[in-house]
């Protein structure tokens, strides 16, 4: 592995014995205050009466710096190394290096990371010692390490995905990523923090199948690090392609799928009733993610649009064209995702024992919303070409498609229906039992498919003038 | 040997076409030297051939590899220095060379001598071991150059080299490239410092627009814009006559008179030209100048230009 060219330009930089002895100055002044501080609070304060407090009062602190160094810290390493290519006017010659994509994925995430695995891996063997001290089973600790280490790739994995599917010369935009990555993450370190001095003993369970937490949430993480490993891998080797195929997404969609119902699984076959239907929307609502979030990651820009009218104009010899163009666009990836996504909410439906009518009627609100959205997303990206500016239009008009509502609630008191115009407010409302009235939720997907007239007429629109332009080349 | 061939290329940027329908063709050991004015679309052929970017439509073909599925294997052999590049700055020149090296897959034993070669040829053997980041401008073109010959590609993309650098800069430049045309690499070179390509390339290709308004060797396109060669002529006195023996003789266009020098157009051999000589002398005309005046590539640049 050291023998990857990534990994040696990174090091050449960073183990310089000016640069080298600074880094491990301060970790080794980290570490002596760590220790300085409980020790004086051992001595001085009541708490710590036993030995065995002032090692897990260490332990716990040693933890907090390793989740720094290698979710924090390493992120940001990992999140930069593009960005300091394209800043530096060198992402030309990265892009041209002839070596494997996992290679170059290799050389990032451990190259750019050197000095922070070398802090990583003295924090570990800090932690055994502490660990040991403590009592805690070496079994647990090596579940501790699993976790961390899945958590790090994860993380470290994902920023550096973000940062090469898409590309600027912000410095800040991973900034967004890692905060993003760390709220999302906080809950799971905030169980992990309260209950460190018996995580071997908090179980969980994937469908039926019951583990360790820690050992669950590794494997989790490993899931997923795996498929942004496999992003970078592609954006790496395909660099004009979307960071989704459309099988992958598909594939990504049903994995999702497959995850998020192992883990509410055990909540959605309690036979205790009252809090099913709750559960069952936060299921919903988590797997909606992906549908919201692949999309994203995986537009098809219009230049793609053109350069496949050209493959289809010579395939097809100028029949169905159109249809076959839709199909292509990103339109059709959505719909996909959103279909799975129904198989998913329909079958939790089921497995809870819910009444499956009015869910599907909930449904189909949700996918007006969807739609709507969809459509927007599209219409930037068959429109920006025209103006660089319609994405800040259209931007504009989702802001006001989701907030006017909320505001015509507040003052409009009498119709206290507003909110559930906005797909923000519907989605409290999925909580808040105020769906009961089904006039107002057909009015709700009624209007939103009015709505998608517009974008729908728009968006042909913008693939007619593609193959006029397709058959004048 | 072909080394690349482009058909039909068009690339666009949303409503904009940089590149319309561009066909070119390179073989081994040719210098191409792609002259535009800025805008003319140079950069964006160049990062197409470099698989850097992909074209809207139409195809090339780079030592037998299709660009659009088998662009890492050609990256291999293709050498691409980008109009605003750097390299990595906090590596000194030593280090980056092997940096390269390695990723180029060069044999281990040869690394070292390969990096003096190089340094050498790019006259920064001096300044092996000093940051790239306390390089000039020129020395980092240069040190650039070096980067493509560690890789030892078959053919060599440069996307306005010279551009930025002051005179010196320019000469230490051109000797390198210089070099390289005379060790019979294929190049690539695009500018608008059209003296910068003189004597450098074998072929030329002008663009305007996004189009290759002419292609071929240089003497062939010289040929083609300029069958009439340009004659200067310097006397001692009696220009104005001079002037008018010369609009008398067959195939003559008068360009100037100025002072006591006459340019014209003349379609002539050498014997005929030798004729005039003879018979200005014989008029009386005292010529202590008689000679062709050489056109250069801004020469050719222009008259191109004033055609389209």
């Amino acid at each position: 592995m050291l023998n990857n060219p990534l990994i040696l330009r990174y090091r050449y930089n960073l183990m310089r014995p000016r640069k080298f002895w600074i880094y491990v100055t301060v970790y080794v002044s980290v570490i002596i205050l760590i220790l300085l501080l409980n020790y004086i609070a051992y001595k001085q304060r009541e708490m710590f009466t036993r030995p065995i407090n002032f090692s897990r009062n260490v332990f716990l602190h040693l933890t907090v710096l390793q989740i720094l160094v290698l979710c924090l810290l390493s992120a940001i390493n990992s999140g930069s190394a593009i960005k300091q290519e394209v800043i530096g006017n060198s992402y030309d010659f990265f892009r041209m290096l002839p070596i494997s994509a996992s290679k170059k994925t290799i050389g990032i995430l451990v190259g750019k990371n050197l000095i922070m695995l070398l802090f990583a891996a003295a924090n570990f063997l800090l932690l055994t010692i502490f660990g040991i001290y403590r009592q805690i089973n070496m079994l647990e600790l090596m579940q501790n390490f699993f976790a961390l280490i899945c958590i790090s790739l994860f993380i470290n994995s994902t920023v550096l995905l973000s940062s090469i599917n898409k590309i600027s010369n912000k410095k800040s935009s991973n900034t967004a990523v890692i905060i993003l990555l760390c709220l999302l993450l906080s809950p799971l370190l905030f169980r992990y923090f309260t209950a460190i001095d018996k995580l071997g003993e908090i179980t969980s369970k994937f469908y039926t199948i019951e583990m360790p937490s820690t050992i669950l949430v590794g494997l989790v993480m490993l899931y997923f690090s795996c498929w942004s490993i496999a992003g970078i891998l592609r954006k790496f080797t395909l660099e004009d392609e979307p960071l989704f195929s459309r099988i992958r997404a598909f594939l990504f969609m049903l994995g999702f799928e497959f995850v998020c119902l192992g883990l509410f699984y055990t909540y959605l076959t309690k036979e205790n009733t009252t809090y099913i239907w709750p559960v069952n929307y936060l299921y919903w609502l988590i797997s909606l993610l992906p549908v919201l979030l692949v999309p994203l990651g995986s537009l098809r820009r219009f230049d793609k649009y053109l350069e496949h009218s050209g493959l289809i104009q010579d395939k097809s010899g100028g029949k169905n064209m159109m249809i076959r163009m839709l199909m292509y666009s990103n339109l059709s990836l959505g719909l996909g995702l959103f279909s799975i996504w129904i198989v998913g909410a329909v079958g939790t439906t089921l497995i809870a024992g819910l009444k499956l009518l009015p869910c599907l009627h909930i449904i189909l609100v949700l996918f007006s919303f969807y739609l709507f959205l969809f459509l927007l997303l599209e219409l930037k990206v068959v429109y920006t070409s025209l103006s660089n500016k319609a994405g800040l239009l259209l931007g504009f008009i989702t802001a006001v498609y989701i907030i006017l509502p909320l505001i015509l609630e507040g003052i409009l008191p009498k119709h206290n229906y507003f909110d559930l115009f906005s797909p923000a407010g519907f989605i409290f409302s999925l909580f808040r039992e105020s769906l009961k009235r089904i006039d107002i939720r057909n009015s709700i997907w009624i209007t939103n498919f009015i709505l998608c007239i517009i974008p729908i007429l728009l968006i042909l629109k913008r693939h007619i003038y593609i193959l006029n332009m397709r058959r004048k080349m | 040997m072909q080394i690349l061939q482009a058909n039909n290329i068009r690339k666009e940027f949303g409503s904009l076409v940089a590149i319309n329908n561009v066909s070119l063709s390179l073989e081994q050991g040719q210098v191409l030297g792609l002259i535009g004015p800025n805008g003319a679309g140079k950069t964006t052929l160049l990062r197409i051939l470099a698989t850097v970017l992909r074209p809207t439509k139409g195809t090339v073909k780079t030592l037998g590899y299709d660009s659009a599925k088998e662009y890492l294997r050609i990256r291999k052999h293709i050498g691409y220095l980008p109009d605003f590049f750097n390299l990595y700055n906090d590596l000194t020149l030593h280090e980056c060379l092997e940096f390269f090296a390695k990723a180029y897959q060069v044999d281990e034993d040869l690394i070292p001598q390969r990096i003096t070669d190089m340094l050498k040829y790019v006259e920064l053997e001096h300044k092996r071991n000093d940051f790239i980041r306390h390089l000039s401008r020129g020395m980092v073109q240069r040190m650039g150059v070096a980067v493509l010959l560690i890789q030892d590609p078959e053919l060599f993309l440069l996307d306005e080299p010279a551009s930025g650098l002051d005179p010196k800069a320019r000469i230490q430049l051109r000797s390198v490239l210089k070099k390289l045309s005379n060790e019979g690499k294929t190049i690539i070179i695009s500018s608008h410092i059209l003296t910068e390509l003189s004597g450098l390339c074998s072929h030329i290709s002008l663009m305007n627009k996004g189009n290759i308004v002419m292609h071929g060797a240089v003497d062939e396109i010289q040929q083609k814009v300029f069958s009439t060669k340009v004659i200067c002529v310097s006397v001692l006195e009696n220009c104005q006559r001079a002037a008018q023996l010369i609009k008398e003789f067959p195939n003559t266009e008068i360009r100037t008179v100025e002072g006591n020098e006459i340019t014209f157009e003349i379609t002539a051999n050498d014997t005929e030209l030798a004729a005039l000589n003879s018979h200005l002398i014989s008029a009386g005309i005292k010529v202590f100048n008689f000679g062709e005046k050489k056109t250069d590539l801004e020469d050719l640049f222009m008259e191109i230009s004033t055609e389209e």
